[in-house]
């Protein structure tokens, strides 16, 4: 019998501890319940989880401290974070943690579901690549897989969360054609979101840098001046 | 918040620099200077001509008297034999022409001598026997005492243009015509007043206008005798003298005053230009920074920087300086207050939305599955509710601060209503004022003494949350000398389990709780704080050895 995906959800609200060990459970995860982030670091030293849905805002340790110390351990484990505050997201997308997705309050389970059967399944396809024989396209240029959620750069994997990636197939559909900050955030967040522009800005600089640390001469996304942004291939 | 020094504080110079250094001042000064210059310089003339033509008169005077006395004393001395009035006359003009001559272009004054019946018979300046005199006349009249003018002074430019005013004023409202035009002739000034005056025995004195000149004729008369031991009088003797010379000096002066004017004028202007500049630059660079405080948004951007100096330009700068601070930290406070509440609200709000998916998600729940959620759903809508309130109480609260009376309040007499009030609501203290601070003098501090109550309040009901059902929270007063300055603390401490020493710097945030099951907001100690901070009080948290958790409440404490 295969053991269940183990889940650690690490919030100081306890009804939201309770819903979302609720829903986990019921999909078929197996989930661990914290209050903190120091608690949570105690019982991870032990052992991991398979993935982690982490609060950034909680006493004693909050979660962008326990995103660092896991990184510590394991760069691999997927993570979630759980933000209620803009200033939080750019905190996320700025220390460059290596966190996979975040979700903002009040967010929806059904998104949250979605979101960490992705991150699985782009883990068991990247296990998969390592076991088998690497598949990887020989077209020169940008290459997407929407299955895998997973981009290339002339051949080459570019690491991208979940929102980044859903932004850059958005580009990609209309190559040429400029895309709003308005019309890149419906398309990155399922649910309607208030998301500032300054946030998408920091996303389309974070792709960028994830390219150019493939190819230094990466200028594909361009910037419209007052508009928004167009893949130019 | 930072406090700028005002001019008021600049304590015993203060006053002084406030009163000199002020644009009220300077404006006083300048234009008092414009003003005060003119007003003395024709004063100073005024007094001058009133003197010159007096000592000019007195000149006359006595001239006369002595040329009288000199006339008098010889047609006594040498004709007191006979005393006809044809021989006296006879004798008075022979010895009055002689001494003329003598006297003649060694004075200024015009002198003639009349006999009784006012026929002249003799003037310093028409000697007709010699015949030469007829030709240096027309010369000497150039130097008449009486009748030379030798030319109008108005006719330098920069006099006709000073004086411009002043003979359109004349010309609009001009002199009345001169009694009589000046007369060569010993008969006509016979009409003469003061020569009538003098005929009578006395003294006469007269000033004719000239119909020509702007100067005037002094006439002075006196009798010739009379003051003798006889009585008798022979004739008169007439002094008379042009004001020419006075005007001429007075001219002189009152050129030179016009240009001391014009130089004080220019010297004015580059004064007014200078003051002009020390008030319209601070105010430019004061309306720059107005100008660009706030954003197209609205929002605060810019930044007050004070003017140096200690007049009212730099006190409306320091002003301006704490009007953005205060601007810029109330709208800090607010907008980091929506944030936080924002953030606050979208916890049970992520707890509602997550139960009702699930209620909705799965029809398969159990009855007890069910209740359970649609009781978070209940519970979670009650701490929205009771977050909404909570934050309306306490945005309302900075307003209520600022409006609330401030007074002296004893802070014994405040914890002891605070312990009575707990013992009401079934809680004993551990009340004690009296260890640490001397009954002598009283503990007073300038605050609200309801707000102050308030404060103390929400600690000692965390305390109270805390502590062991059987302990007694402690209130104690301390007394501290902290840089010379005297600072009084209410001090609570509790024997609860105490708070880590990794969350002591968040406990006073807003929301802050470990305790959000139980149902606290997290806003009983950042309340707390804002109070005591708006009453320039600081707040401290420490461990209570060896258990449980030790508030400081420290303010500044007033001189009783």
């Amino acid at each position: 019998m295969v053991s269940p995906i183990k889940i650690a959800v690490v919030d100081d609200e306890p009804y939201i501890r309770e819903m979302l060990s609720m829903a986990l459970s019921q999909e078929g995860y197996s989930v661990e319940c914290y209050a903190d982030g120091r608690l949570a670091w105690q019982a991870l030293q032990v052992q991991l989880v398979d993935l982690a849905i982490v609060d950034v805002s909680m006493p004693y340790m909050d979660g962008l401290e326990l995103c660092r110390l896991i990184r510590t351990k394991s760069s691999a484990m997927p993570l979630i974070f759980l933000s209620s505050r803009s200033e939080e997201l750019d905190k996320i997308l700025g220390l460059e943690l290596g966190a996979d997705d975040y979700i903002t309050k009040p967010f929806s389970l059904r998104e949250l579901i979605v979101r960490i059967k992705v991150l699985r399944r782009r883990l068991e396809l990247g296990q998969q690549a390592q076991s088998l024989e690497p598949v990887k396209p020989k077209s020169a240029g940008l290459f997407i897989d929407q299955h895998a959620y997973q981009a290339y750069w002339n051949s080459v994997l570019v690491e991208l969360t979940v929102t980044e990636f859903r932004l850059l197939a958005c580009l990609c559909a209309t190559p040429g054609h400029v895309k709003t900050r308005q019309h890149l955030i419906d398309a990155a967040y399922s649910q309607p979101t208030f998301v500032e522009d300054r946030t998408m800005d920091s996303h389309i600089r974070r792709i960028r840098r994830k390219f150019e640390q493939v190819d230094a001469s990466f200028t594909a996304i361009e910037a419209v001046s007052g508009l928004g942004y167009r893949l130019r291939l | 918040m930072k406090s700028y020094k005002s001019g008021v504080s600049h304590k015993k110079g203060g006053r002084l620099l406030k009163i000199f250094g002020g644009l009220g001042f300077r404006l006083m000064l300048f234009n008092g200077l414009l003003v005060v210059l003119p007003i003395a310089s024709m004063m100073v003339l005024d007094v001058y001509e009133t003197r010159m033509l007096k000592a000019q008169e007195d000149s006359m005077i006595a001239q006369a008297r002595v040329l009288a006395a000199s006339l008098e004393a010889a047609v006594l001395e040498g004709h007191g034999i006979d005393r006809s009035s044809t021989q006296d006359n006879f004798t008075l003009e022979r010895l009055a022409k002689s001494t003329m001559e003598s006297l003649r272009s060694q004075t200024q004054t015009r002198l003639r001598v009349f006999d009784q019946t006012a026929s002249l018979l003799a003037d310093s300046i028409l000697q007709k026997e010699e015949p030469i005199q007829a030709v240096s006349y027309s010369k000497r009249t150039r130097s008449d005492p009486e009748e030379t003018q030798e030319q109008e002074p108005s006719l330098t430019f920069l006099y006709s243009l000073g004086s411009l005013p002043f003979r359109l004023w004349r010309t609009l409202n001009p002199a009345p015509d001169p009694l009589s035009g000046e007369e060569e002739t010993g008969q006509a000034l016979s009409e003469n007043p003061a020569v009538r005056r003098a005929l009578e025995g006395g003294y006469g004195a007269h000033t004719q206008v000239s119909s020509r000149q702007r100067s005037v004729t002094l006439f002075s008369a006196v009798p010739i005798g009379r003051s003798g031991t006889t009585g008798q009088q022979f004739g008169i003797v007439l002094a008379s003298q042009s004001s020419y010379r006075t005007l001429k000096s007075l001219y002189e002066i009152r050129y030179s005053l016009f240009k001391v004017f014009l130089l004080s004028v220019a010297i004015a202007l580059v004064l007014s230009f200078m003051l002009g500049l020390t008030i319209s630059r601070p105010l430019r660079r004061m309306e720059r920074m107005a100008a660009t405080y706030i954003d197209s948004w609205g929002r605060p951007r810019g930044k007050f920087v004070p003017v140096r100096g200690t007049d009212e330009l730099a006190a409306l700068s320091r002003s301006l300086v704490r009007l953005g601070d205060g601007l810029g930290d109330h709208i800090r406070f607010i907008s980091s207050f929506a944030s936080d509440l924002s953030h606050e609200l979208r916890n049970p709000l992520s707890s509602i939305r997550a139960a009702s998916e699930i209620i909705s998600m799965r029809p398969d729940l159990k009855p007890e599955e069910l209740a359970r959620l649609t009781g978070i759903i209940m519970r979670e809508s009650d701490r929205i509710d009771n977050l909404v309130r909570l934050s309306k109480e306490l945005s309302s609260l900075d307003l209520a601060l600022g409006q609330s009376p401030r007074m002296a309040v004893d802070l014994i007499e405040c914890l002891e209503v605070l312990d009575s009030d707990w013992e009401l609501r079934g809680h004993l203290l551990d009340l004690d004022v009296g260890v640490t601070i001397g009954r002598q003098e009283r503990p007073l501090i300038l605050a609200n003494p309801d707000y102050l109550r308030q404060a103390c309040d929400k600690i000692i009901e965390n305390a109270v949350s805390f502590s062991p059902s059987a302990a007694r929270p402690r209130l104690r007063l301390l007394s501290e000398t902290i840089k010379n300055t005297d600072y009084v603390a209410i001090v609570i401490s509790d024997q609860g389990p105490g708070i880590e020493q990794a969350v002591l710097g968040k406990i006073f945030d807003r929301f802050y709780t470990l305790r959000r099951q139980e149902g606290h907001t997290g806003l009983g100690l950042s309340l707390a704080r804002e109070i005591v901070e708006a009453y320039g009080g600081q707040i401290e948290v420490k461990q209570n050895l060896p258990s449980g958790t030790v508030f400081l409440l420290r303010f500044l404490r007033l001189r009783s």
